[in-house]
Protein backbone atom coordinates (compact mmCIF):
# COMPACT_ATOMS: atom_id res chain seq x y z
CA UNK A 1 0.00 0.00 0.00
CA UNK A 2 1.52 3.50 -0.96
CA UNK A 3 1.74 5.42 2.14
CA UNK A 4 -0.42 3.51 4.33
CA UNK A 5 -4.44 2.97 4.34
CA UNK A 6 -5.80 6.04 2.36
CA UNK A 7 -8.91 7.60 4.43
CA UNK A 8 -12.51 7.82 2.21
CA UNK A 9 -11.54 11.36 1.15
CA UNK A 10 -7.78 10.72 0.30
CA UNK A 11 -9.55 7.47 -1.86
CA UNK A 12 -11.98 9.95 -3.98
CA UNK A 13 -8.88 12.59 -4.69
CA UNK A 14 -6.90 9.99 -5.82
CA UNK A 15 -9.72 8.30 -7.61
CA UNK A 16 -10.74 11.32 -9.33
CA UNK A 17 -7.46 12.03 -10.69
CA UNK A 18 -8.07 8.83 -13.38
CA UNK A 19 -11.16 10.08 -13.31
CA UNK A 20 -10.03 13.61 -14.76
CA UNK A 21 -7.82 12.46 -17.89
CA UNK A 22 -11.59 10.12 -18.67
CA UNK A 23 -13.52 12.81 -18.63
CA UNK A 24 -11.43 14.56 -20.78
CA UNK A 25 -10.79 11.90 -23.32
CA UNK A 26 -13.59 12.98 -25.15
CA UNK A 27 -12.10 16.21 -25.80
CA UNK A 28 -8.82 15.15 -25.57
CA UNK A 29 -8.58 12.62 -28.96
CA UNK A 30 -9.11 15.68 -31.61
CA UNK A 31 -7.04 18.28 -29.62
CA UNK A 32 -4.62 15.75 -27.90
CA UNK A 33 -2.98 18.42 -25.20
CA UNK A 34 -6.68 18.82 -23.56
CA UNK A 35 -6.15 15.46 -21.81
CA UNK A 36 -2.80 16.03 -20.14
CA UNK A 37 -3.85 19.98 -19.31
CA UNK A 38 -6.88 18.27 -17.41
CA UNK A 39 -4.25 16.05 -15.65
CA UNK A 40 -1.82 18.54 -14.97
CA UNK A 41 -4.13 21.09 -13.03
CA UNK A 42 -5.36 18.25 -11.19
CA UNK A 43 -2.02 17.40 -10.10
CA UNK A 44 -1.20 21.37 -9.35
CA UNK A 45 -4.03 21.29 -6.92
CA UNK A 46 -3.06 17.98 -5.42
CA UNK A 47 0.15 18.83 -4.97
CA UNK A 48 -0.11 19.28 -0.96
CA UNK A 49 -1.54 16.60 -0.65
CA UNK A 50 -0.85 12.99 0.74
CA UNK A 51 1.40 10.95 -0.45
CA UNK A 52 -1.12 8.37 -1.95
CA UNK A 53 -3.13 11.39 -3.29
CA UNK A 54 -0.19 13.08 -4.84
CA UNK A 55 1.56 9.43 -6.45
CA UNK A 56 -1.67 8.52 -8.19
CA UNK A 57 -1.77 12.00 -9.98
CA UNK A 58 1.52 11.40 -10.80
CA UNK A 59 0.79 7.97 -12.30
CA UNK A 60 -2.20 9.39 -14.11
CA UNK A 61 -0.40 12.45 -15.42
CA UNK A 62 2.31 10.53 -16.67
CA UNK A 63 -0.08 7.95 -18.59
CA UNK A 64 -1.48 10.80 -20.40
CA UNK A 65 1.75 12.56 -21.39
CA UNK A 66 2.46 8.81 -23.49
CA UNK A 67 -0.86 9.26 -25.21
CA UNK A 68 -0.32 13.10 -25.69
CA UNK A 69 2.92 12.46 -27.52
CA UNK A 70 0.98 9.36 -29.53
CA UNK A 71 -2.07 11.56 -30.23
CA UNK A 72 -0.45 14.67 -31.55
CA UNK A 73 1.26 12.42 -34.22
CA UNK A 74 -2.11 10.96 -35.25
CA UNK A 75 -3.56 15.00 -34.82
CA UNK A 76 -0.92 16.30 -37.50
CA UNK A 77 -0.61 12.95 -39.76
CA UNK A 78 -4.55 13.45 -40.32
CA UNK A 79 -3.86 17.59 -40.66
CA UNK A 80 -1.34 16.78 -43.93
CA UNK A 81 -3.55 14.14 -45.28
CA UNK A 82 -6.30 16.15 -45.20
CA UNK A 83 -5.72 20.08 -45.57
CA UNK A 84 -2.13 20.41 -46.94
CA UNK A 85 -1.94 17.28 -49.12
CA UNK A 86 1.83 16.61 -47.62
CA UNK A 87 0.66 13.24 -46.90
CA UNK A 88 -1.82 10.76 -48.24
CA UNK A 89 -3.89 8.50 -46.84
CA UNK A 90 -1.52 4.78 -47.06
CA UNK A 91 -1.18 1.68 -45.47
CA UNK A 92 1.11 3.46 -42.86
CA UNK A 93 -1.17 6.15 -41.73
CA UNK A 94 -3.98 4.10 -41.51
CA UNK A 95 -2.16 1.30 -39.43
CA UNK A 96 -0.76 4.23 -37.11
CA UNK A 97 -4.46 5.66 -36.35
CA UNK A 98 -5.47 2.13 -35.56
CA UNK A 99 -3.09 1.15 -33.24
CA UNK A 100 -3.62 4.52 -31.42
CA UNK A 101 -7.10 3.90 -31.40
CA UNK A 102 -5.90 0.47 -29.73
CA UNK A 103 -3.60 1.91 -27.29
CA UNK A 104 -5.81 5.10 -26.32
CA UNK A 105 -8.57 1.93 -25.57
CA UNK A 106 -6.17 0.25 -23.40
CA UNK A 107 -5.67 3.43 -21.68
CA UNK A 108 -8.92 4.36 -20.85
CA UNK A 109 -9.96 0.55 -19.62
CA UNK A 110 -6.96 1.22 -17.40
CA UNK A 111 -7.90 4.40 -16.12
CA UNK A 112 -11.08 3.41 -15.53
CA UNK A 113 -10.19 0.38 -13.82
CA UNK A 114 -7.85 2.19 -11.61
CA UNK A 115 -9.90 4.93 -10.73
CA UNK A 116 -12.60 2.06 -9.79
CA UNK A 117 -10.10 0.24 -7.33
CA UNK A 118 -8.03 3.39 -5.58
CA UNK A 119 -11.67 4.59 -4.69
CA UNK A 120 -12.01 1.21 -2.82
CA UNK A 121 -8.25 2.09 -1.53
CA UNK A 122 -6.93 -0.84 -3.28
CA UNK A 123 -3.50 0.30 -5.39
CA UNK A 124 -3.01 0.01 -8.66
CA UNK A 125 0.03 0.10 -10.45
CA UNK A 126 1.01 0.39 -14.29
CA UNK A 127 3.49 -1.04 -15.72
CA UNK A 128 6.53 1.10 -16.35
CA UNK A 129 4.68 4.35 -15.16
CA UNK A 130 4.39 3.31 -11.31
CA UNK A 131 8.31 2.60 -11.22
CA UNK A 132 8.60 6.36 -12.92
CA UNK A 133 5.85 7.88 -10.39
CA UNK A 134 7.83 5.97 -7.45
CA UNK A 135 11.09 8.36 -8.46
CA UNK A 136 9.18 11.77 -8.59
CA UNK A 137 7.07 11.26 -5.60
CA UNK A 138 8.23 11.17 -2.66
CA UNK A 139 7.55 11.12 0.96
CA UNK B 1 16.67 3.47 -12.60
CA UNK B 2 17.71 -0.18 -14.79
CA UNK B 3 14.47 -1.36 -14.13
CA UNK B 4 12.92 1.78 -15.59
CA UNK B 5 14.83 2.22 -18.56
CA UNK B 6 13.72 -1.74 -19.60
CA UNK B 7 10.51 -1.77 -18.72
CA UNK B 8 10.48 1.86 -20.68
CA UNK B 9 12.24 0.14 -23.21
CA UNK B 10 9.49 -3.04 -23.46
CA UNK B 11 6.72 -0.60 -23.82
CA UNK B 12 8.05 1.72 -26.75
CA UNK B 13 9.28 -1.76 -28.69
CA UNK B 14 5.50 -3.44 -27.74
CA UNK B 15 3.50 -0.53 -29.44
CA UNK B 16 6.31 -0.02 -32.16
CA UNK B 17 5.22 -4.02 -33.00
CA UNK B 18 1.87 -3.74 -32.74
CA UNK B 19 2.66 -0.61 -35.13
CA UNK B 20 4.42 -2.98 -37.29
CA UNK B 21 1.91 -5.81 -37.80
CA UNK B 22 -0.47 -3.51 -38.25
CA UNK B 23 1.37 -2.21 -41.08
CA UNK B 24 1.37 -4.99 -42.69
CA UNK B 25 -1.98 -5.74 -43.43
CA UNK B 26 -3.66 -4.18 -46.36
CA UNK B 27 -5.88 -1.71 -44.65
CA UNK B 28 -6.27 0.70 -47.82
CA UNK B 29 -7.05 -2.06 -50.03
CA UNK B 30 -9.80 -3.62 -47.83
CA UNK B 31 -11.35 -0.31 -47.45
CA UNK B 32 -10.99 0.50 -51.11
CA UNK B 33 -9.11 3.59 -50.24
CA UNK B 34 -6.65 2.96 -53.49
CA UNK B 35 -9.19 2.45 -56.09
CA UNK B 36 -11.05 5.48 -54.47
CA UNK B 37 -8.28 7.61 -54.91
CA UNK B 38 -6.80 6.45 -57.99
CA UNK B 39 -10.87 7.35 -59.17
CA UNK B 40 -11.16 10.97 -58.15
CA UNK B 41 -7.44 11.49 -59.38
CA UNK B 42 -9.05 10.45 -63.18
CA UNK B 43 -12.34 12.41 -62.61
CA UNK B 44 -10.36 15.35 -61.61
CA UNK B 45 -7.83 14.64 -64.96
CA UNK B 46 -10.45 13.40 -67.41
CA UNK B 47 -12.44 16.99 -66.23
CA UNK B 48 -9.32 18.93 -66.72
CA UNK B 49 -8.19 17.86 -69.97
CA UNK B 50 -11.98 18.31 -71.43
CA UNK B 51 -11.59 21.45 -70.81
CA UNK B 52 -8.05 21.98 -72.44
CA UNK B 53 -9.79 19.98 -75.35
CA UNK B 54 -12.61 22.48 -75.68
CA UNK B 55 -10.01 25.71 -75.30
CA UNK B 56 -6.82 24.96 -77.17
CA UNK B 57 -6.33 22.90 -80.21
CA UNK B 58 -4.88 19.62 -80.39
CA UNK B 59 -1.46 18.91 -82.41
CA UNK B 60 -2.42 17.33 -85.82
CA UNK B 61 1.55 16.11 -86.35
CA UNK B 62 1.06 13.03 -86.31
CA UNK B 63 5.18 12.50 -86.53
CA UNK B 64 5.57 14.14 -83.53
CA UNK B 65 2.69 12.44 -81.50
CA UNK B 66 4.34 9.40 -82.78
CA UNK B 67 8.18 10.55 -81.35
CA UNK B 68 6.38 11.38 -78.04
CA UNK B 69 4.23 7.94 -77.51
CA UNK B 70 7.41 5.90 -78.48
CA UNK B 71 9.66 7.94 -75.97
CA UNK B 72 6.98 7.74 -73.32
CA UNK B 73 6.09 4.46 -74.20
CA UNK B 74 10.25 3.17 -73.57
CA UNK B 75 9.93 5.00 -70.30
CA UNK B 76 6.77 3.46 -68.64
CA UNK B 77 7.81 -0.52 -70.03
CA UNK B 78 12.04 -0.39 -69.24
CA UNK B 79 10.22 0.94 -65.56
CA UNK B 80 7.85 -1.38 -65.21
CA UNK B 81 4.94 1.28 -65.00
CA UNK B 82 2.13 -0.27 -67.08
CA UNK B 83 0.17 -0.33 -64.33
CA UNK B 84 0.48 3.62 -64.21
CA UNK B 85 -2.28 5.69 -66.12
CA UNK B 86 0.13 8.08 -68.48
CA UNK B 87 -1.78 9.53 -71.29
CA UNK B 88 0.75 11.99 -73.39
CA UNK B 89 -1.43 14.79 -75.42
CA UNK B 90 0.75 17.48 -77.73
CA UNK B 91 -1.33 20.62 -78.14
CA UNK B 92 -0.27 23.72 -80.95
CA UNK B 93 0.78 26.32 -77.99
CA UNK B 94 3.81 29.00 -78.77
CA UNK B 95 5.10 28.88 -75.29
CA UNK B 96 7.63 26.50 -74.47
CA UNK B 97 5.72 24.05 -71.42
CA UNK B 98 4.73 20.62 -70.71
CA UNK B 99 2.84 20.00 -67.62
CA UNK B 100 1.04 16.95 -66.03
CA UNK B 101 -2.21 16.82 -64.59
CA UNK B 102 -3.89 14.32 -62.14
CA UNK B 103 -4.71 11.18 -63.68
CA UNK B 104 -1.96 10.47 -65.70
CA UNK B 105 -2.59 13.48 -68.45
CA UNK B 106 0.84 14.18 -69.86
CA UNK B 107 0.82 17.59 -71.73
CA UNK B 108 3.53 18.66 -74.04
CA UNK B 109 3.35 22.08 -76.20
CA UNK B 110 4.21 22.16 -79.31
CA UNK B 111 6.82 25.18 -78.78
CA UNK B 112 8.56 22.91 -76.13
CA UNK B 113 8.92 19.81 -79.06
CA UNK B 114 9.98 22.63 -81.65
CA UNK B 115 12.86 24.06 -78.70
CA UNK B 116 14.69 21.10 -78.27
CA UNK B 117 18.01 19.78 -80.06
CA UNK B 118 17.23 16.12 -79.61
CA UNK B 119 15.05 13.57 -78.62
CA UNK B 120 16.77 12.78 -74.98
CA UNK B 121 16.37 16.36 -73.84
CA UNK B 122 12.63 15.71 -75.37
CA UNK B 123 12.37 12.17 -72.92
CA UNK B 124 14.19 14.25 -70.41
CA UNK B 125 10.95 17.19 -70.20
CA UNK B 126 9.22 13.79 -70.66
CA UNK B 127 10.60 11.76 -67.70
CA UNK B 128 10.49 14.73 -65.27
CA UNK B 129 6.56 15.11 -65.88
CA UNK B 130 6.43 11.36 -65.32
CA UNK B 131 7.40 11.78 -62.36
CA UNK B 132 5.36 14.35 -61.31
CA UNK B 133 3.09 11.48 -61.89
CA UNK B 134 4.40 8.63 -60.84
CA UNK B 135 5.70 10.06 -57.25
CA UNK B 136 1.71 11.69 -56.24
CA UNK B 137 3.13 15.50 -57.04
CA UNK B 138 -0.13 16.50 -58.33
CA UNK B 139 -2.06 15.69 -55.54
CA UNK B 140 -0.06 16.72 -53.36
CA UNK B 141 0.36 19.78 -54.51
CA UNK B 142 -3.33 20.36 -55.62
CA UNK B 143 -4.56 19.28 -51.46
CA UNK B 144 -1.67 22.10 -50.75
CA UNK B 145 -3.25 24.51 -52.62
CA UNK B 146 -7.06 23.97 -52.86
CA UNK B 147 -7.29 21.94 -49.70
CA UNK B 148 -9.94 18.72 -49.33
CA UNK B 149 -12.20 20.94 -51.94
CA UNK B 150 -10.20 20.00 -54.87
CA UNK B 151 -11.71 16.32 -54.22
CA UNK B 152 -14.97 18.09 -54.92
CA UNK B 153 -14.82 21.36 -56.76
CA UNK B 154 -12.63 20.12 -59.67
CA UNK B 155 -14.76 17.47 -61.24
CA UNK B 156 -17.86 19.92 -61.33
CA UNK B 157 -15.81 21.94 -63.80
CA UNK B 158 -16.34 25.50 -64.35
CA UNK B 159 -14.28 27.89 -62.59
CA UNK B 160 -12.93 25.77 -60.26
CA UNK B 161 -11.64 23.20 -62.53
CA UNK B 162 -10.22 26.50 -65.07
CA UNK B 163 -8.41 27.96 -61.97
CA UNK B 164 -6.47 24.46 -61.64
CA UNK B 165 -5.74 23.99 -65.14
CA UNK B 166 -4.14 27.47 -64.64
CA UNK B 167 -2.55 26.66 -61.99
CA UNK B 168 -1.17 23.14 -62.74
CA UNK B 169 0.61 24.60 -66.31
CA UNK B 170 1.88 27.84 -64.62
CA UNK B 171 3.67 27.28 -61.35
CA UNK B 172 2.99 23.83 -60.01
CA UNK B 173 5.84 22.77 -58.08
CA UNK B 174 7.64 23.48 -55.35
CA UNK B 175 11.38 23.24 -55.33
CA UNK B 176 11.74 19.83 -53.61
CA UNK B 177 9.24 18.42 -55.75
CA UNK B 178 10.74 19.48 -58.79
CA UNK B 179 14.56 18.17 -57.42
CA UNK B 180 12.42 15.33 -56.52
CA UNK B 181 11.49 15.01 -60.03
CA UNK B 182 14.41 15.45 -61.46
CA UNK B 183 15.62 13.08 -60.20
CA UNK B 184 13.63 10.42 -60.80
CA UNK B 185 13.73 11.57 -64.38
CA UNK B 186 17.27 10.68 -64.61
CA UNK B 187 16.50 7.06 -62.98
CA UNK B 188 13.71 6.92 -65.49
CA UNK B 189 15.69 7.67 -68.48
CA UNK B 190 18.85 5.40 -66.95
CA UNK B 191 16.34 2.32 -66.96
CA UNK B 192 15.35 3.25 -70.42
CA UNK B 193 18.56 3.55 -71.78
CA UNK B 194 17.94 6.96 -72.41
CA UNK B 195 21.01 9.55 -71.82
CA UNK B 196 19.98 11.31 -68.60
CA UNK B 197 22.23 14.53 -69.61
CA UNK B 198 19.47 15.43 -72.27
CA UNK B 199 17.31 16.59 -69.49
CA UNK B 200 20.16 18.89 -68.11
CA UNK B 201 20.81 19.99 -71.82
CA UNK B 202 17.53 20.94 -72.14
CA UNK B 203 17.59 22.96 -69.37
CA UNK B 204 20.70 24.78 -69.80
CA UNK B 205 18.99 25.63 -73.44
CA UNK B 206 16.24 27.16 -72.06
CA UNK B 207 18.25 28.98 -68.98
CA UNK B 208 20.68 30.97 -72.32
CA UNK B 209 16.92 31.83 -74.15
CA UNK B 210 16.09 35.70 -74.28
CA UNK B 211 12.57 35.06 -74.88
CA UNK B 212 10.25 35.40 -72.46
CA UNK B 213 7.39 33.75 -74.30
CA UNK B 214 10.37 30.66 -73.80
CA UNK B 215 10.62 30.72 -70.36
CA UNK B 216 7.45 29.37 -68.78
CA UNK B 217 8.80 25.71 -68.43
CA UNK B 218 11.72 26.99 -66.72
CA UNK B 219 10.94 29.92 -65.27
CA UNK B 220 8.32 28.39 -63.08
CA UNK B 221 11.21 26.06 -61.43
CA UNK B 222 14.25 25.97 -59.33
CA UNK B 223 16.81 28.17 -60.71
CA UNK B 224 18.21 25.67 -64.32
CA UNK B 225 21.48 25.86 -63.81
CA UNK B 226 21.45 24.76 -60.16
CA UNK B 227 19.35 21.72 -61.62
CA UNK B 228 21.44 20.77 -64.18
CA UNK B 229 24.67 20.33 -61.62
CA UNK B 230 22.75 18.28 -59.81
CA UNK B 231 21.37 16.17 -62.46
CA UNK B 232 24.67 15.77 -63.83
CA UNK B 233 26.11 14.84 -60.21
CA UNK B 234 23.05 12.28 -59.76
CA UNK B 235 24.50 11.01 -63.44
CA UNK B 236 28.09 10.35 -62.45
CA UNK B 237 26.68 8.15 -59.95
CA UNK B 238 25.61 5.72 -61.96
CA UNK B 239 26.30 2.63 -63.34
CA UNK B 240 28.26 3.30 -66.84
CA UNK B 241 25.78 2.04 -69.51
CA UNK B 242 25.40 2.50 -73.59
CA UNK B 243 22.17 4.50 -73.82
CA UNK B 244 20.53 4.15 -76.76
CA UNK B 245 20.24 6.95 -79.76
CA UNK B 246 17.00 8.11 -80.06
CA UNK B 247 17.45 9.37 -83.51
CA UNK B 248 14.94 8.59 -86.42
Amino acid sequence: MIGGKPNISECERASNSYIMSIVAIAVGLPIPIINLVATFIFFLAQRKATYFVRWHSVQALLSQMSLLILNSKAWYWTYDVVFTGESAINNEYVAYLIAVVLINLVEFFATLYAASKVRKGIDIRFWFFSDLTDTFVKK
Amino acid sequence: MNKIVFRGLILVLSIFAVYQGLKEIPWTKWFGIDNKYVKIDKEVGDRLWELIEKTEKISSDTNTMRIVDSIVNQLIVCNNLKQTRIIPHVIENIQVNAFALPGGHLVVHSALIEKVNSQEQLAGVLAHEISHITEGHISKKLMKEFGIAILTGATGGGEGARQILSFLSSRAYDRNLESDADMHAVDLMHNAQIDPLGLSEFMEIMAESDLPTELDWISTHPSSEERAIEIKKRVSELPEIVYVDLKI
